[in-house]
């Protein structure tokens, strides 16, 4: 008998134990005061594997947006890659809405990859926070290539149907389907080679494996002050200081551009009170003067965008890519 | 470039902490099984952020290097791969080790990892350039024909069970193509599961293939089960005679591994199978293999190290990292404004060469700490099962855990464990069911880019010259393999 009622005394005490712990957590915001918001650390997934491209800028911001945050406000960077950035996007769509998650994407877990069917959420049912940068991409060609402009480009490829192979990091990514909006408004036969990842691309084009490539501007930068590679178009909006004179296809006259951003998202739901707080505190951080001389020193392009200018953004991508992948036959309609 | 100024820089006791805390994390998250290389430098970068460039690369550097030497004590001694690249020790390394000496079996490994570790930093101090430009020269038709080079010398050698082998290996093609295809971007066989949108994680699977199952059989043989060793088999310490016994797949394996590194579609992991396998081509004693040859273990071993310095070569020469490690390894670099490429060497002329006299440190760190650590590491062989179980599968669990943070990859290692251990009663081959998971998956996508490239035409395989020749070596081996069968039965019926 004794040992009964000590189990079940102990038993009742484990219960109480966790219900306190649990309640906790779930005692909601009765009213709309955060003024004590963030009261613990938040979460900061980052969708990308530690040392890939996102993940620099979002590390070297993190201190200037812990500085900007109020109640001496901690973030911790989580890094969640795989799956072009869904897998970590897929987390934040799950978490609560309480401000303690959010999380950095690319374009590629937005504006593309939730458009072929894949992923657990679709592009809407996160809720873009602010956008903090921005990368030029570049179509590159060996130095020593017979065209020297776009204008010379074209022409070759107008002339040579077929013929010019190009490297990109993936099939339908953000690359692919401008340069294929690109081929169809200009009436040109392109080949796209699909490569795992940038680095294979720009090895083969050092190697002369394929005609031209799509590569970034922090890795085309080394290669084009060496004199190996030269950049044709910019096939973005963002012009970065030491590739500035070289066109982009609006420039040219072709309404086609590619969008590389990394922005925040959280999960939808969350109190409008509390995106305030974290969109001030990043928007500051990113004007912040030494910030802004990291960035520079590290080749990132700083690019603030608020939460409604980047949803409108988003959508014209969305709604873009979706013909472009229709046109190309990976999208039935 | 003054060289007094390097080496003090070099040999400074800041630089020479971090080496050797470096080698330290490498051997110990190497040796424990499934956490791996990846884990052990990118829990070491966020030190990166706050430390000097040299000593951020060279902190790096030398886990890398210790981890592809740690992966081994956990093939060894548990028989379950510590890293990717260490599955192909288990074969002979934890034969050896229960049947004979644990204490020789890591002997041969860590002795074959520092060789491999210094031939690699070699190459890439001397032959940095050379190898950069002739590494462009070759993609993916070569990278094809390699593969099945490979495939074939396997092949040709397996003298167990022909169909088992050959099943064990469509099973690792199929696990292989698990995933999205790379060029149509269609799901294969995930079942829906985003997390294998990636593919099979290599962990997991490693963890699922070998751990799992391999504990199963321990809880086979009953908890009180225990090895038992003369206190002679558990030092370190091989004969000179023993040595010059593995000084042939030393050798191959280093020269192997260096080149391999090179190109960043290959890997440590399909190295350690291509010095394994070019240790059992070259060796007298074929048949010992797998039963515990010393050879089996050194191939192996010095190639997975030798890919270290293998994979800075394109990363110093043109800015491009030549294995996962090393993108890692790249983005402290740029942390500290430093773009890798080819203008490195003449603009950070005295970081380079610190960089890559610092390389060879890492592999004198690694063997001092390795000799050191040996005892304990070996000591682990004679606990008894009903200890061992245990503490190696929550390891695992964290180990896989850590991996991907997904509850997921541990349902799915546990899936395959199960599934490995029947394979195992039955005699299928493990290894091969890994090593066909590993290759497959590069054959597949090199051919397919290949005829990409070529517009669906074959003729690229023959047009390219180094294509040409490593098709014609192909046509050599089957045909000498061919003759060789049909042969002896010419003579006996004449």
């Amino acid at each position: 008998m004794k040992k009964k009622l000590l189990t079940a005394g102990l038993l009742l005490l484990a219960f109480v134990v966790i219900a306190a712990g649990c309640s906790g957590k779930s005692s909601g915001k009765a009213g709309e005061d955060y003024s004590k918001y963030p009261e613990k650390p938040i979460t900061w997934i980052v969708a990308y594997n530690a040392g890939d491209a996102p993940d620099l800028p979002a590390r070297t911001l993190l201190p200037y947006v812990e500085k900007y945050m109020p109640n001496n406000g901690k973030l911790t960077i989580v890094n969640k890659g795989g799956s072009g950035g869904t897998l970590g996007m897929n987390e934040v769509f799950k978490s609560k809405p309480d401000g303690y998650t959010i999380g950095t994407a690319a374009a590629a877990a937005i504006t593309t990859l939730p458009l072929l069917g894949d992923t657990p959420y679709s592009y809407d049912e996160l809720d873009p926070l602010l956008n903090y940068v921005k990368a030029a991409q570049f179509l590159v060609v060996p130095a020593d290539a017979p065209y020297n402009t776009f204008e010379e480009w074209l022409a070759y490829v107008k002339e040579n149907p077929d013929d010019f192979t190009y490297g990109i990091s993936g099939n339908a990514n953000a690359q692919h389907i401008a340069m294929e909006n690109f081929s169809s408004k200009a009436d040109v036969k392109l080949r796209p080679i699909v490569y795992k990842g940038e680095n294979e691309t720009l090895t083969n084009l050092l190697g002369k494996q394929i005609k031209g490539g799509i590569l970034n501007h922090a890795l085309l930068y080394e290669h084009y002050r060496s004199g190996a590679l030269k950049p044709i178009v910019n096939i973005t909006g963002v012009k970065p200081d030491y590739l500035a004179d070289v066109p982009t296809f609006q420039d040219k006259g072709y309404d086609v551009v590619a969008n590389f951003f990394n922005g925040i998202f959280v999960p939808a739901g969350t109190p409008e009170g509390i995106k305030a707080i974290l969109q001030d505190a990043f928007k500051k951080a990113l004007e912040d003067p030494e910030l802004q001389e990291k960035f520079k020193e590290l080749q990132l392009i700083p690019s603030y965008l608020s939460a409604e200018d980047f949803k409108r953004e988003i959508e014209k991508e969305v709604e873009s890519n979706r013909a472009t992948l229709e046109m190309m036959g990976i999208l039935q309609n | 470039m003054d060289i007094a100024a390097l080496f003090s820089e070099l040999f400074s006791l800041s630089t020479l902490f971090f080496i050797a805390l470096g080698t330290f994390v490498g051997l110990i998250i190497g040796a424990l099984p499934g956490l791996g290389t990846m884990f052990a430098i990118v829990m070491l970068l966020p030190i990166t952020y706050v430390i000097s460039p040299l000593d951020s690369v060279l902190l790096l550097l030398a886990a890398y290097q210790a981890s592809e030497y740690g992966g081994s004590i956990s093939s060894i001694i548990l028989g379950i791969p510590g890293t990717p690249a260490a599955a192909a020790t288990v074969l002979d390394g934890y034969t050896l080790a229960k049947n004979e000496s644990p204490g020789k079996a890591i002997t041969y490994s860590l002795i074959a990892s520092t060789i491999g570790g210094i031939f690699g930093g070699i190459v890439l101090i001397f032959l940095s350039k050379p190898l950069a430009s002739f590494g462009l020269k070759l993609s993916d038709p070569e990278f094809f024909l390699i593969c099945i080079l490979g495939v074939l010398a396997v092949g040709m050698l397996s003298s167990e069970d022909k169909t088992k082998s050959l099943i064990s290996v469509v099973f690792g093609l199929i696990l292989g193509t698990i995933g999205m295809d790379v060029f149509t971007g269609k799901m294969r066989f995930t079942l829906g599961f985003l997390e294998l949108s990636d593919g099979i994680n290599i962990v997991a699977l490693m963890i699922g293939v070998f751990a799992f199952s391999e504990i199963l059989s321990m809880l086979e043989e009953g908890p009180d089960k225990r090895h038992s060793f003369d206190k002679r088999s558990l030092k370190f310490g091989i004969t000179w005679k023993e040595f010059s016994g593995v000084k042939k797949p030393i050798s191959l394996g280093s020269l192997i591994g260096s080149v391999v590194g090179v190109f960043p579609g290959l890997g440590a992991p399909a190295a350690s199978w291509f010095g394994y396998v070019a240790a059992k081509r070259f060796s007298k004693k074929k048949e010992l293999f797998g039963k515990g040859n010393p050879e089996g273990i050194a191939g192996p071993e010095s190639a997975n190290n030798a890919t270290v310095g293998g994979s800075l070569v394109p990363l110093l020469s043109l800015g491009i990292p030549g294995s996962p490690a090393v993108a890692v390894i790249m983005g402290a670099f740029i942390i500290h404004g430093i773009q890798p490429g080819p203008l490195v060497f003449s603009n950070e002329t005295t970081l380079v060469y610190s960089i890559l006299y610092g390389f060879l440190l890492t592999t004198v760190a690694m063997y001092v700490l390795g000799r050191m650590l040996t005892v304990f590491f070996v000591k682990a062989i004679i606990v008894p099962y009903s200890y061992l179980v245990p503490i190696v599968l929550l390891l695992l669990i964290m180990g896989v855990y850590a991996s991907k943070q997904l509850i997921f990859e541990i349902s799915l290692a546990f899936v395959l464990g199960v599934i490995c251990y029947f394979l195992k009663k039955l005699d299928f081959s493990l290894p091969s069911i890994v090593m066909a998971f590993v290759l497959g998956p590069i054959m597949e996508e090199s051919l397919r880019r290949s005829l990409s490239l070529s517009q669906g035409s074959y003729a690229i395989f023959f047009t390219r010259p180094y294509s040409l020749a490593l098709v014609i070596i192909i046509a050599v081996i089957v045909l000498v393999s061919l003759v060789k069968k049909l042969g002896p039965s010419k003579h006996v019926s004449s």
